[in-house]
């Protein structure tokens, strides 16, 4: 690419999937995870002149994506409760394969900072500087959050 | 479990997880920025107008009415439609959304609520195939939900149209104050999710035998009547109908037999016998309510 700024259309397509897949085990919900990807890069797309000039434009976007995708998620989780209550046993469309199925409700399981820092390490390959820079907590928190993430993990994946 | 097999753990459930991801597109994102830009440039000049007006009309002094207190609602709380689910949504309503789905097959109940305080219209409408220069949308329901903060549920019953691409839900219109949650769900009578082009693969799979002419889309009591006369003597024809209700098979002015109708379609076998010159009348009679047409394989023995 040279000096000239990326495309819109060259970083779409070298970070919706990416992106995508961890708001996808964020949330474990792949329509929201398409949607809120979508919304950043729309947001992107609406300032692209200037953020296509930034060192690392996806890593605007990501971040977006998260900031988006977590107050989506705190406005409509009430809604989302009741309608889960109300799920009775049904067949549902695109059954996701066992494996993933496994992880991404394990992941569920964890406090939602241990599955922020999981997902930004393992799935964004964020270093953990990064990450705290990211949560705006000491790196050693992020570690304290990994590891406990991993023991947890392990052990409810072992169980499944 | 070390750092080394999370890893392993985590690049395999992205690969799997990556293979269903359905990407809308750069140009999805263009359409979307370039409608929110249209309908802010409306609000510019509809705001200019308004400024214009002050400035030039005597207004009255009275106060200006305060809008009623608008607290956030909290669950949205009625959504019971029985049936097969097979799409389920909600979220802050915002008028740009729209989702776009596979053509499903069957009576689909489109219900709707919304927690909040004003209204919204969603419709459910068809996805047209821009590969065939398709670009107008048939509307097959429309539903208006009031949103309070104990919402409550409104239905309505809808079939995907003939040879729809595929099916758009979109919130139409939305009258309201401060922040409103949505839900919708859409049930289908087919017990488990069927989409329009598996139905008629599932539909001649049942009939165990090559379908003898196209397979049938029948509308409630419009009967199909087959142009080709059958010969004298007598015939045994395998048929199968997907849909809820019943089909009448009868050959020429011989008794007409019913064969149930279901999903998934079982193969029926009907016979008789003919003095030649009779043609085959089939004729689809609904369940009670039902809205979907039915489709028919049949095949002569």
């Amino acid at each position: 690419m040279g000096d000239e700024p990326p495309t819109f259309d060259e970083v779409y397509a070298a970070g919706y999937v990416d992106i995508t897949v961890q708001l996808f085990a964020y949330f474990n919900d792949r329509q929201e995870a398409q949607d809120v990807a979508q919304e950043a890069f729309c947001r992107a797309l609406a300032k692209w002149r200037s953020i296509s000039r930034y060192d690392d434009p996806l890593a605007w976007i990501r971040r977006v994506a998260w900031n988006l995708a977590i107050s989506r998620w705190r406005r409509g989780r009430t809604a989302m409760r009741f309608l889960h209550r109300q799920r009775v046993e049904e067949p549902y469309l695109d059954g996701p394969d066992p494996d993933r199925v496994m992880l991404f409700a394990a992941l569920a399981k964890l406090p939602a900072a241990q599955r922020r820092v999981v997902v930004l390490r393992y799935l964004a390959d964020l270093t953990v500087p990064e990450i705290a820079d990211r949560e705006g907590v000491p790196e050693g928190t992020v570690k304290t959050w990994l590891h406990r993430a991993r023991t947890e993990l392990a052990e409810k994946v072992d169980h499944e | 479990m070390s750092d080394r097999e999370m890893e392993a753990l985590f690049a395999s459930g992205r690969a799997q997880a990556a293979g269903r991801i359905r990407v809308p597109g750069a140009d999805a994102a263009r359409r979307t920025v370039r409608r929110r830009r249209q309908r802010a440039g409306v609000a510019a000049a509809a705001c200019a107008v308004l400024v214009t007006l002050a400035g030039t009309a005597t207004l009255s002094r009275r106060p200006a009415p305060v809008p009623p207190a608008t607290p956030v609602a909290g669950a949205v709380s009625a959504l019971h439609a029985p049936g097969t689910r097979v799409i389920e949504e909600t979220g802050p309503a915002e008028i740009d959304y729209t989702r776009e789905y596979p053509a499903y097959a069957g009576n689909l109940t489109l219900e709707v609520a919304c927690a909040g305080d004003g209204r919204l219209t969603f419709v459910a409408e068809s996805t047209p195939d821009q590969s065939l220069g398709q670009s107008a949308r048939v509307e097959w329901a429309r539903v208006t939900a009031p949103c309070a903060s104990a919402p409550t549920s409104v239905t309505t019953l809808f079939a995907v149209g003939r040879a729809a691409r595929g099916l758009t839900v979109r919130l139409d219109d939305l009258a309201a104050q401060g922040t409103t949650t949505f839900a919708y769900r859409i049930t289908s009578d087919t017990h488990v999710p069927v989409e329009s082009g598996d139905a008629v693969n599932t539909l001649t799979a049942a009939l165990g035998a090559e379908p003898t002419g196209n397979v049938l889309r029948l509308e409630a009591s419009v009967p199909y009547d087959d142009p080709h006369p059958f010969a004298a003597g007598d015939y045994r024809l395998a048929v199968a109908c997907a849909g809820t209700g019943t089909i009448g098979v009868r050959v020429g002015s011989g008794e007409e037999q019913t064969v149930a109708c279901g999903w998934p379609p079982q193969r029926a076998v009907v016979s008789g016998t003919t003095e030649g010159a009779d043609r085959l009348t089939v004729t689809f009679r609904p369940a009670d309510g039902g809205v979907a047409p039915a489709l028919v394989a049949w095949a002569v023995l």
